[in-house]
């Protein structure tokens, strides 16, 4: 079980940028449980719902890690977590019925975007991609599912598939982007 | 610019590298440079495309992760006895389903998914430099055959150079794909066994022997070996394993 503590923020921020799927899997379970009881008392909803809504919430949050958006827990994760919740708990309900919020979960704006994943809706770049994905050969398709589909950090990938440096690895990546950008432009 | 400055240039402001003077001198190119911007802006436009899909890769897997939570606590909750009559009708209804499934659910085209998963891994072990010492001279040959898709040379060279090097196993991960691509199945496994000795391409020799198992036409084998890499998930081939164990399934 985690334990979160004041001096391993910086810690926690790292290991969730570094996309260690074990440690996100054991964040996401650790707060699972109490969220579906905050949400039923704030919100009644049964634990369906509050399990939709956390696993958007987790995403938003892994997301305003990952881009840069939180940089810094100046929270503990539970309050990031359950203040991101209570917007997109706001969303869901938007259109059905009013509630009345819990007051006591207010991060500042500047610091989590529950939207931050809006920017990556585009269905047809993604699909247009997909369609030059199975063109690529190795290392190249394995060097872009990790770093991209598994969020794997440079050092992991350079580990992982034998480079002798990160920095090898960051170059094999670009000659990749570069070699997938050229195939779209075939398309 | 020289194009691999340049490509460092963008490779470094792709990923935030780039800071102060050296920042603003490449925003400074770009806005003097319309091509350059529109280069950039495709490298942006791909990458925010590539991340889109990343982020549908962790809704899935953490919706996993929510079902192994619903799961854990439905055991935990709902410890229903299972009465005898319940255990007939759930067996006669497993054995329907499981006749209609079969009698319905053609078995999959081995050869399609192994043309589908497969590529040759690529050479990471050639340095020329090495070419005039004697034995290194063997593996240069065998690497070059083998990036020449000569398979039969690159296998003759290859087991050559381990026979003088035998605890070179990254050696014996290309070996047996040289044998895999000529369909000597049996020294093909015999290869990849002796790779999975070597940390550094243990996951590679796991991925090409279950491909060596799907091309081979050996079911069973297949299923092992991909489910030890679908039960592995920091294993490089971790999400293609878990997908062509779907398409099998």
């Amino acid at each position: 079980m985690l334990v979160e503590k004041e001096t391993s923020r910086t810690s926690t921020i790292d290991e969730i940028k570094k996309g260690d799927r074990r440690y996100l899997q054991q964040l996401y379970n650790q707060y699972r449980k109490e969220f579906g009881q905050w949400a039923a008392k704030h919100y009644q909803v049964d634990d369906d719902v509050s399990g939709e809504v956390y696993q958007q919430t987790f995403i938003a949050f892994y997301y305003n890690i990952r881009d840069g958006k939180l940089t810094e827990l100046r929270s503990s994760i539970k309050t990031y977590l359950f203040a991101i919740g209570k917007n997109l708990m706001r969303e869901h309900f938007k259109s059905t019925k009013r509630v009345a919020e819990p007051m006591d979960l207010t991060i500042a704006p500047e610091e989590i975007d529950e939207g931050v994943m809006a920017k990556y809706e585009d269905t047809d770049l993604k699909d247009r991609i997909r369609s030059v994905l199975n063109q690529i050969g190795e290392p190249c398709k394995t060097v872009i599912e990790l770093f991209y589909f598994k969020q794997y950090a440079m050092d992991a990938i350079a580990t992982q598939l034998n480079y002798k440096t990160e920095q090898i690895a960051a170059k094999r990546k670009f000659i990749c982007l570069k070699q997938l950008k050229s195939l779209m432009q075939g398309k | 610019m020289e194009e691999e400055i340049k490509d460092q240039r963008i490779q470094d402001y792709l990923a935030d590298a780039l800071e102060g003077e050296e920042l603003k001198d490449f925003e400074n190119q770009m806005q003097q440079d319309p091509e350059l911007a529109a280069e950039v802006a495709g490298y942006q436009n791909l990458e925010r495309g590539l991340h889109g899909i990343g982020v549908e890769h962790l809704a899935t897997e953490i919706s996993a992760w929510e079902a192994d939570y619903q799961q854990a606590q439905t055991t935990e909750t709902k410890a229903v006895p299972f009465r005898p009559y319940y255990a007939v009708a759930a067996a006669i209804t497993l054995l329907i389903v499981t006749g209609i499934f079969l009698f319905w659910n053609p078995t999959p085209d081995m050869a399609v998914l192994y043309a589908q998963h497969y590529t040759p891994y690529e050479d990471m072990i050639l340095d020329r430099s090495d070419a005039t010492e004697g034995t290194q001279e063997l593996l240069v040959q065998g690497m070059e055959a083998y990036n020449n898709q000569q398979y039969a040379q690159a296998e003759e060279r290859l087991q050559e150079y381990l026979t003088q090097a035998p605890d070179q196993y990254g050696a014996a991960l290309y070996l047996g794909i040289a044998q895999l691509e000529t369909d000597r199945f049996e020294a093909a496994e015999a290869s990849f066994t002796t790779a999975l000795q070597d940390a550094n391409f243990e996951q590679q020799a796991q991925w090409y022997l279950s491909l060596l198992y799907l091309k081979s036409d050996q079911p069973e084998e297949t299923l092992t070996a991909l489910q030890t890499i679908a039960n592995s998930p920091q294993h490089y081939k971790n999400r293609e394993a878990t997908a062509l164990l779907e398409e099998i399934e």
